[in-house]
């Protein structure tokens, strides 16, 4: 869709953007979001005619008394909820944080989880860990190395047999990770970085187009790997026991509590049909292999 | 009172009413409205009840792939809330083993364990008990013995709740997440409706379920009212739902409207069911008696007044009220903000309070909010 266009239609009625197991309705009133938008999004599918939706999304500028001077993004959620606190130069980074928001309040799966996924030969691996542990460099790395990237941030599982849905969408990087993506993938595409977020330095790495546009092919999942950074560390993966396995993914799970014996359920197939590993790593290189050989050892 | 016969109303105008209403009716949306009733449903805390209503009719799997899995979540999510209100029942009554007097369930836990027509799909958030006056201080020792721990912020909260309220500053065990409310009468004492805590435990009802106790029908009705139309509440919508389905499920024996005639004139609560039989016939065509909505209007204030009022409700019942923020829905709720401190409370009283809270507001936002007086 060319830009202009793009733009009336952020500001009107909106646009349906299928970023895979999820659709969200968007609209904007930052125009200077829609050049980074489209830089980021081109790739994907804009749902017409409208289906449903799973959240509805609205940005705009806002000044309060206190700052007349400084617009910020507000973004509300589903016309109730509103998330605040960036400039209006940071409305790219505050559009994929609402959506982060949007994915987890989202009733789209039976279980939702912090973790990233990637596949490859049909095999889907699951690499549950707390935000800020070094995952998302590890799966930029990984989707840049041949892997199809499902999600950088949440991992989400079908209700009729638990097998990983894609939601691929721009992997954050924060701080060092930025400039290590950047350096040893050259080709990658990165927004601007954004600083002085919360959580430091900003940008995000466009989806490889192979992964948004297969971004309604599920997977089973196989493996499911914690992964360890640990500075100096040379690279081992360690077989987890099913009990240690399920408490991690219970722990990572955002939803787990209120999904009763759904969720029970889903964790517990998990556990049973999965290898379940603790990788500890330093180097992103080894790491990539011992994750290669792993999958190719749970094919066998 | 004979049984009058029923007026036909016209069907309610709101989408969401009508769904609730004829939940069958929306299979034949086209995507865009079925994009606005789901956040409509959702805003009003009424996704799961309609998917309840709608499960009911058979439908459930007719309805759209993206429409049913936000139902079915909805759906969980709810079956989950109502876990968690039973679990703390249970811990309650564990912890109340050496108390032998009544415990009467209040609003969303007595609809669920007297197992009335509100109970499926609703999400509650806590348990309100009500237990006779001279029991209070016994009961809330018991439950802070087992655990429970206040929430009051400070000693002004302590006072405002105890002396001039009608119920004990929230309880909460540190393992949980839902709020015991301890009441001993359904409206403040400073209020000016006036029930009588006697009345309503003599006429309460047993549940299934052995020492819990709900209150009878038309005390259950009034008491609801009394805390739509005097209370401000989260979700207007959803708590006029659940009047309307109470009034559908005991309006069918004749005794019922007249006790809830003659209890609104014992307790005093006669201005608010008025203006609630008005609302709820508006925004869902509940089936009232003539005759009784007649008989109500007896306690209708002047026709200007009364004319506002209405005004006003309609305005909070509308599906797009909640966290509005259009100048007009915003008016209503300070509206009704004030009026609800108003009805609970006299003027001097009321004057040093709102400044107090006001000023407790700016504080929290100069300096960040109090330190949990709870902790520890």
């Amino acid at each position: 869709m060319p830009q202009r266009e793009l733009l009336r239609q952020l500001r009107t009625d909106g646009v349906h953007l299928v970023t895979g197991a999820c659709t969200f309705h968007l609209r904007s009133a930052i125009d200077r979001l829609v050049p980074e938008f489209t830089r980021m999004y081109g790739a994907y599918r804009t749902e017409d005619p409208r289906g449903i939706a799973d959240a509805s999304l609205y940005l705009r500028p806002h000044r309060t008394l206190r700052r007349p001077f400084e617009a910020r993004v507000r973004v509300t959620v589903n016309d109730e909820h509103v998330l605040d606190g960036l400039p209006v130069s940071g409305a790219y980074a505050a559009l994929e944080s609402a959506l982060n928001w949007c994915v987890a309040l989202s009733d789209v799966a039976p279980l939702l989880m912090h973790a990233a996924v990637l596949e490859r030969d049909n095999r889907a691996v699951i690499l549950p860990a707390p935000s800020g542990s070094g995952k998302s460099t590890l799966c930029a790395a990984l989707a840049c190395s041949g892997w199809r990237l499902f999600s950088d941030e949440m991992a989400i599982f079908s209700a009729a047999d638990f097998s990983m849905l894609p939601n691929p969408r721009p992997v954050s990087l924060k701080n060092r990770s930025i400039d290590i993506i950047r350096h040893r993938y050259p080709a990658a595409q990165l927004s601007r970085v954004v600083h002085d977020t919360p959580k430091g330095d900003i940008a995000f790495m466009r989806a490889p187009r192979d992964a948004v546009e297969r971004c309604l092919e599920s997977a089973p999942a196989a493996l499911v790997i914690r992964p360890l950074y640990q500075a100096g560390a040379t690279v081992s993966a360690r077989r987890m026991a099913r009990t240690d396995a399920f408490r991690l993914l219970t722990d990572n799970a955002v939803n787990y509590a209120s999904m009763l014996r759904l969720g029970f359920d889903a964790v517990t197939t998990l556990v049973e049909s999965c290898d379940c590993y603790e990788l500890t790593y330093s180097e992103l290189d080894a790491a990539i292999d011992m994750i290669g050989q792993l999958h190719r050892a749970h094919a066998s | 009172m004979r049984a009058e016969p029923r007026t036909a109303r016209p069907p309610p105008l709101d989408a969401v009413a009508r769904a609730l209403c004829d939940p069958a009716a929306t299979l034949a949306q086209t995507p865009a409205q079925w994009n606005a009733l789901l956040l409509s449903l959702r805003r009003n805390a009424l996704l799961a009840t309609f998917a309840d209503r709608l499960r009911r009719t058979g439908e459930l799997e007719s309805a759209p792939a993206k429409a049913q899995v936000q139902l079915t979540y909805a759906s969980i999510a709810a079956a989950s809330a109502r876990t968690a209100v039973r679990f703390e029942v249970n811990r309650m009554l564990r912890a109340l083993r050496d108390y032998a007097g009544p415990l009467v369930l209040l609003k969303g836990a007595a609809y669920e364990f007297a197992m009335l027509p509100p109970a499926p799909g609703r999400m509650t958030g806590d348990l309100d008990v009500m237990v006779p006056r001279s029991r209070l201080d016994e009961v809330e020792r018991r439950l802070v013995e087992h655990g429970w721990q206040s929430t009051a912020q400070d000693a002004y909260d302590e006072r405002y709740y105890r002396e001039w309220g009608h119920e004990v500053p929230s309880l909460l065990h540190p393992h949980r997440e839902t709020p015991i409310d301890l009441h001993h009468t359904i409206a403040p004492l400073t209020s000016r409706a006036h029930p009588d805590a006697t009345a309503l435990l003599e006429r309460a009802v047993a549940t299934s379920t052995s020492r819990l106790w709900v209150l009878g029908p038309a005390d259950m009705v009034l008491h609801s009212t009394l805390h739509l139309f005097n209370d401000e509440v989260g979700r207007p919508l959803r708590d006029l739902f659940d009047i309307h389905l109470l009034l559908t499920e005991f309006g069918s024996a004749s005794t019922f409207w007249t006790e809830l005639l003659a209890r609104a004139e014992l307790h005093g609560v006669g201005r608010p069911l008025h203006y609630m039989l008005h609302a709820v016939r508006h925004v869902f065509g509940t089936s009232v008696p003539e005759a009784v909505v007649r008989a109500a209007a007896s306690f209708a204030p002047n026709r200007p007044l009364d004319a506002c009022m209405q005004r006003l409700f309609r305005t909070r019942f509308a599906a797009g009220f909640v966290g509005s923020r259009r100048l007009e829905d915003r008016i209503v709720s300070g509206s009704h903000y004030l009026r609800a401190h108003w009805v609970r409370m006299p003027p001097l009283l009321l004057g040093a309070h709102l400044t107090r809270k006001a000023l407790r507001r700016v504080r929290e936002r100069v300096r960040g909010p109090a330190p949990d007086a709870a902790a520890g």
